[in-house]
């Protein structure tokens, strides 16, 4: 991880990360050859043989992943509702660091 | 060779965050593009492929000039830039240069986009 705060906030206190859909992957491994973050990890011997590994890693407001994603298997947090809780945290902190 | 209409430089990085900026000095990487590359002008933006990077590209693409992006893979590029370019009439594919320059010195990055360039037929060094 090179930086550990976005916009002031830190990257641990924001939620922004995929959400895999079981029920649809179907292991192709697409995302993970996109993501250069290592936010994905491939398990081949595990029940999920892709899990969110570390989600810290993602990129904020990044889909990129689920748009390599021909089954639409990824889902993102609302970015509405992500972008109102930076803002929350911010005014916590004092507003314009 | 006949006055070719130049090319516009978009450089995308991800919101500053990516770690494959890391090893570049985006702003002088940026700088040198502007000043030694043979464009009409280069320019960063924060992440091109979110929803107000495609309001920008909207706008942006309405002037009809050919981009170079530099950002991160291009059939990601392709992938998440096509729809864009078809709403203002283009062709992702013939009128913009996808260049992947993450994970890179300025110098390496500096090569590939000059490089790119000389194929379309713009010399950096022979400037009038």
């Amino acid at each position: 991880m090179s930086e550990s705060t976005f916009m002031g906030v830190p990257r641990d206190r924001i939620d922004w990360s995929p959400r895999i859909d079981y029920t649809k992957c179907n292991y192709c491994m697409e995302c993970v050859e996109f993501c250069p973050h290592q936010v994905l990890e491939v398990n081949m011997d595990a029940e999920k043989k892709l899990i969110v590994k570390n989600p810290n890693n993602c990129v904020i407001f990044c889909r990129a992943c689920s748009k390599t994603c021909g089954l639409d298997a990824i889902d993102f947090p609302n970015k509405n509702e992500t972008t109102a809780h930076i803002k929350e945290i911010r005014k916590e902190a004092g507003g314009n660091e | 060779m006949e006055e070719k209409e130049r090319l516009g430089f978009i450089m995308c990085v991800c919101t500053g965050k990516c770690p494959g900026f890391q090893a570049m000095d985006i702003w002088d990487f940026i700088n040198q593009v502007r000043v030694e590359l043979p464009v009409e002008y280069a320019f960063i933006h924060p992440q091109l492929c979110e929803e107000d990077g495609d309001r920008f590209l909207a706008d942006f693409l309405k002037a009809n000039r050919k981009v170079i992006i530099g950002a991160c893979a291009p059939n990601m590029q392709k992938k998440m830039f096509k729809q864009a370019f078809k709403d203002a009439g283009l062709d992702v594919e013939k009128d913009c240069v996808m260049l992947d320059i993450r994970d890179m010195t300025n110098e390496k990055a500096f090569g590939i986009v000059k490089d790119a360039l000389k194929k379309l037929g713009f010399e950096g060094d022979e400037e009038e």
